[in-house]
Parts: C-alpha cells; sequence; structure tokens
C-alpha cells in the first residue's frame, strides 16, 4: 500500500472534506521528512504524529462540517437511498399524522390511534432525523443511528416471526419498513464498522 | 517550549490572522510559517491548528475555498474576509494592553 493511500485508510472515517484537508497536510509533512533523509516508514509515522491524535482532531473538524452537500455527495450510494428513501417515510408519515389529525373530531386518540400515532413518530420521523445524521458521520450519532436502524429491523422481524404475541397491526407499510430498515442496518454496518471498531477498542 | 492548549488557541487566533494578511494559505504552510517565526521556539501538536481555523471560518473571520497542490492535490486554501481587519485591530489592542499590564509585574518580581 502506498503512502497516499494509507493515510487515505487513516482518514477514512472523516467527512471527505476533512479528510482531503488533514491528508493534504500529511502528504506535505511526508514529503519534507523524507526530503530531510527520514526512511519511508518513519515518515510516514511521523506525519501522522505531528496531528496528535488523529481520531480527536478528525472528530472534532467532523463535528464542525457544516456543509450537507458536501457530506451527501461524498456519502456511499447505499447510505444516500437510505437517507432519501427514510426521509420519504418520514414525509409519508407526517402525512398520516396531518390526515389523521383532520379527520379526528375530538384530539383524544384511541389505544390503537395512539401506537399508530407513536409508531409514524418515533419510526418514521426518528428514522428520517436519524438517517440525515447519518450524513454527518459522528460517531455517535452513527452509534444511535446503528442501534435505532437495529431495534427497528429486529423489531419488524419479531413482528413477522410472531405477529400472534403483537396485538397490533402497523398502519404504515411495514414490508417497506423493514426493507429500509435492513437496509439501514446493511449500510450503516458497512460504513460504521470501522468507527465502531474504534469506539469499543 | 511547550504551551498549554489554551494558550496556544489565545495565541494562534491573532497569529493566523496576522499571517493571512500576506496573503491566501493553507493549514500545513500557516503551522510552518509560525515555527519559522519562532524559531521553533513555540511548539504545539499541528492537529490543534485545524480546529481553530475551522471556527475562524465559521465567526466568518476567514474563508476558504478548496484548491489544488502543485501536484493536482485536493487543497484547502484560507484568506481574510472583511471582518478580519477589525477583529486584527482588536486582537492587536488586547495583546498590547495585557503586555502593558504584565511587563512591570515582571520586573518587580523577585527571583
Amino acid at each position: 500500500m502506498n503512502t497516499q493511500a494509507s493515510f487515505r485508510k487513516e482518514l477514512s472515517r472523516f467527512p471527505a472534506p476533512v479528510a482531503a484537508e488533514l491528508e493534504d497536510h500529511l502528504i506535505e509533512e511526508y514529503d519534507r521528512q523524507i526530503r530531510a533523509g527520514t526512511p519511508p516508514e518513519a515518515a510516514r509515522r511521523g506525519a501522522l504524529a505531528t496531528l496528535g491524535d488523529l481520531r480527536d482532531v478528525g472528530e472534532e473538524l467532523s463535528r464542525r462540517q457544516v456543509s450537507w452537500v458536501w457530506c451527501f455527495r461524498d456519502t456511499p450510494a447505499l447510505l444516500k437511498i437510505l437517507v432519501v428513501g427514510w426521509v420519504l417515510i418520514g414525509l409519508f408519515c407526517l402525512l398520516r399524522i396531518v390526515q389523521h389529525h383532520a379527520q379526528c373530531c375530538t384530539p383524544a386518540l384511541d389505544a390503537m390511534s395512539s401506537w399508530s400515532f407513536g409508531v409514524c413518530l418515533v419510526l418514521g420521523l426518528g428514522g428520517a432525523l436519524v438517517s440525515l445524521m447519518l450524513l454527518r458521520r459522528s460517531e455517535v450519532w452513527r452509534c444511535v443511528a446503528m442501534v435505532f436502524f437495529a431495534v427497528t429491523a429486529l423489531g419488524f422481524l419479531l413482528q413477522g416471526a410472531v405477529v400472534a404475541f403483537l396485538p397490533f397491526l402497523l398502519p404504515i407499510e411495514s414490508a417497506l419498513l423493514l426493507c429500509f430498515a435492513m437496509i439501514a442496518g446493511l449500510s450503516a454496518w458497512l460504513t460504521g464498522r470501522s468507527r465502531l471498531k474504534h469506539a469499543f477498542a | 517550549m511547550q504551551f498549554s492548549k489554551d494558550m496556544v488557541a489565545a495565541f494562534a487566533r491573532p497569529a493566523i490572522l496576522c499571517l493571512l494578511r500576506q496573503g491566501e494559505s493553507y493549514g500545513y504552510e500557516i503551522i510552518q510559517k509560525v515555527k519559522e517565526l519562532s524559531n521553533g521556539e513555540i511548539q504545539w501538536t499541528d492537529g490543534m491548528l485545524y480546529p481553530i481555523l475551522h471556527r475562524l471560518e465559521e465567526e466568518e473571520l476567514i474563508q476558504s475555498r478548496w484548491g489544488e497542490s502543485e501536484t493536482g492535490r485536493k487543497r484547502k486554501y484560507y484568506s481574510l474576509t472583511k471582518h478580519s481587519t477589525p477583529a486584527i485591530d482588536q486582537y492587536r489592542m488586547q495583546w498590547t494592553t495585557l503586555n502593558e499590564f504584565l511587563a512591570p509585574l515582571w520586573a518587580t518580581q523577585k527571583p
């Protein structure tokens, strides 16, 4: 693996603008050390050392990352599908909530409606928010998202498997949500496993 | 000489602004300039500079653009904004006042 690829690997967990800026720094420092006669491996390690704790620096810069467009452009296709899909589900749920309130003459909701309302709110809108936050690629949010999607997927699988134990039917399309929950879990795992390794190391 | 993170942050803001007054620059070059100017006296972790640069950008005291290095690599260049000059003047006054306040105290201090 060449040096630039090795730096890229180290920086792969950060948003592209942050990674690009730090990569430029690392390569400049590496080149300087090579010119000074340092052996390549020592120069590589030396360049990384100049930034201090790379994870801390990258995380701090990632938190300050303001451009959503940048983040979205650099997001893997699977994650883009997830974010767009879940935002659509969120909008659909919002529509359901609005429709429900328009039809309901009293603010009090019966047990079934309350459950539907809660599911729409938590899974639809919550999921949309969580998936949007995935674009920020903050370590905390990625963990939150992974747990959220894993629980959602598990919940829907359980509902399918032991529907007799659940005395309700979700008013929103379960198959669609299950599908997205599974895509979500998979993509979060694919893009987040290195971060989780760090988080639990 | 090693400085604490807070001290570096306090000093780095006016230093970066003053250095950028000479023209747009990028993170690594700014760090090298600081090292050169201090004859290596001021030692800091390079990683400490980037959050300060980003904070200055958020506060619109500097702005950035993406360009390319000589080798075609993506590079983020920083430059001053219209808000920079008043901020530099303010920093100069503050640091001068602090220096004037501390100078006689250092002088009267027993070894």
